[in-house]
């Protein structure tokens, strides 16, 4: 996981209109101008500004761009940024696959929307399977032969045109040499939206698809060479199942919520919002807790006001907060929703209505209990244990940084009991619980008051202590030592000491 | 530990054992555990067990226990 991670729409412009593109209509030529050159120039400026360490261009189709598609990919790498992106690939010919790897490029993922010219005609148009079968080849010959850095991924959408030999896909990416195939999920957005009776599947045929998947990747029967799958069309409890059942083993794939945390996303005009789907329409005006969700464009502000800015902190406990999924059914009493493995997307809480995972209910109802965190606990790592520092370096402290103001700056906070508090920080992508003394001072901290303050605050309040007052100080120097320590606040000197 | 701390202390434990009628003896571990446990701040990495509530209210008496010494300290 990069520490931050901006998806990017960088056109609206598309040379296809395939009939389940989660874009859809919403960048009409008329509905905006997109941005120039130098815009584009200046908002990566602001994205390296903020440490932002990758950025995925996707559309639109970026490639409709030509030739500033790669002044785009060379000037962020010059930033230091990781830059990739997402194609229909029909733009590949030998002298585009040239200029992107000069462009230094690091990752490439091209839709295949299945195994045969038959299906994926059926979503992005007649002839353009053969072609972008042929441009993949190229580019993979290219790569391998020129030994560039370039990771190869296919993303694939699961519908109903491509559902019934779907599993020939890894076939197709084996031969064609890339790094890794997707199958995602079809999102009900867009144009989906628009032809969902044509491309919806039902939870049996999901679920025998998952069958299917799981048996023609499984690592006991099959050789999968070095293709990394990831099964994104699907859920964990589904794969709990098949391996119940069947004894075949699909890779785990995690289906979390990241947008705010990790990621970002901008729109072809400069706006950056939490996600791609809270960017849509039907999301502006919406409040998250007390916030309300509006689009900011980072040519008026700099990254850091919109990456810290009120809506993008409240998606934390949003994403965190079981109340969110009170009426996800079954995720309110799975335990992969408990284990942060999956949250489904939370935007839905904002609705009233129930919302049903079917798959998941058809496992439940095969499997029985969902709950049982038990198990799963054996097979899951968790980096845990008290947070210390270095005694000598705690020890250098001068005394009167105790005395500057206490901020906390983009560090997202979700008060997830009366006595925990859970924290993560997007700068390095760690996740961290205080205690119960240890909330009640982050919920001290106001920008204003400085250690000292907080201590001075607190000693009055508490009523017994198996230590002294000046034991208890330390305490809370040490605890603030070990905040500042791991990224999660800064002692500023802007209000000088008395 | 010096004597106004022990002082503290017990007035704590009495008081809170008076307040949910049990033996003093036991109110005083939850106190202890809860001075060890939530009264300092500290702060784990994630998947860090931390909750005093969560580890101390097996049943209704322990809940009843764990809330006073919150109380206690007028910080909830």
């Amino acid at each position: 996981m990069a520490v931050k991670d901006i998806k990017w729409d960088i056109t609206g412009k598309c040379n296809l209109s395939c009939i389940h593109c989660s874009a859809g209509d919403k960048y009409t030529p008329e509905n905006s101008k997109e941005l120039s050159l130098e815009e584009k120039y200046e908002i990566i400026d602001k994205l390296a500004e903020g440490r932002v360490t990758s950025i995925n261009l996707l559309g639109g189709e970026p490639m409709m761009l030509g030739n500033e598609f790669f002044s785009i990919i060379r000037y962020g790498v010059s930033k230091g940024i990781q830059m990739s992106s997402n194609t229909n690939g029909l733009f590949l010919n030998n002298e585009q696959i040239k200029k992107l790897a000069d462009a230094g490029i690091s990752g490439l993922t091209i839709a295949i929307e299945g195994p045969s010219s038959e299906s994926h005609d059926a979503i992005r148009g007649k002839g353009t399977f053969k072609k972008v079968i042929s441009n993949v080849r190229s580019l993979t010959e290219y790569i391998s032969k020129k030994n560039v850095p370039l990771e190869i991924t296919i993303n694939t959408v699961l519908n109903r045109h491509n559902y019934q030999n779907i599993e020939k896909m890894v076939d197709l990416c084996l031969d064609l040499g890339v790094d890794k195939w997707n199958l995602l999920q079809l999102g009900y957005i867009g144009f989906a939206k628009r032809n969902i009776a044509d491309l919806w599947l039902s939870t049996e045929e999901i679920i025998d698809v998952s069958i299917r998947i799981a048996k023609r990747v499984d690592p006991k029967i099959n050789d999968l060479k070095n293709l990394i799958f990831e099964p994104r069309f699907t859920y964990p409890l589904v794969r709990d199942f098949i391996i119940k059942e069947y004894g075949w083993e699909m890779p785990l794939s995690k289906n979390c919520c990241t947008g705010s945390l990790t990621l970002g996303f901008i729109d072809p005009f400069g706006n950056m919002f939490a996600c791609d789907r809270v960017a849509n329409d039907e999301y502006k005006g919406t409040k998250i807790g007390s916030s309300l969700i509006k689009p900011m464009n980072l040519l008026d502000h700099t990254f850091y006001e919109i990456w810290n800015s009120e809506y993008f902190l409240e998606i934390f406990p949003l994403i965190f907060d079981d109340v969110t999924y009170r009426n996800y059914e079954p995720c309110n009493h799975c335990k992969y929703l408990k284990m942060g493995i999956c949250t489904p997307c939370p935007l839905y809480s904002l609705d009233t209505e129930k919302i049903m995972v079917e798959e998941c209910l058809f496992v439940e109802k095969k499997i029985g209990d969902i709950s049982n965190l038990e198990e799963q606990n054996k097979n899951v790592s968790q980096v845990q244990g008290e947070c210390t520092g270095d005694i000598q370096e705690y020890k250098a402290i001068k005394s009167f940084e105790y005395k500057y103001p206490v901020k906390i700056s983009g560090i997202r906070s979700y008060k997830k009991k009366e006595d925990i508090t859970t924290l993560f920080n997007p700068y390095t992508t760690e996740f961290f619980n205080l205690n119960l003394m240890g909330t009640k001072i982050w919920d001290l901290i106001d920008g204003n008051q400085s250690i000292y303050d907080i201590f001075v605050k607190l000693k009055d309040k508490i009523t017994f202590l198996l230590i002294s007052e000046n034991q208890f100080e330390e305490k809370i120097k040490y605890f603030f030592y070990v905040l500042t320590k791991e990224g999660l606040i800064t002692l500023s000197n802007a209000r000088l000491p008395p | 530990m010096d004597e106004a701390v022990k002082e503290n202390k017990r007035l704590v434990v009495d008081r809170i054992a008076t307040s949910v009628k049990l033996d003093s003896a036991e109110v005083e571990k939850v106190v202890d555990t809860f001075v060890l446990e939530a009264a300092m701040p500290k702060i784990f990495r994630a998947g860090g067990a931390v909750s005093f509530l969560d580890n101390n209210c097996n049943n209704n008496c322990k809940e009843e226990l764990a809330m006073a010494a919150l109380r206690s300290m007028e910080i909830r």
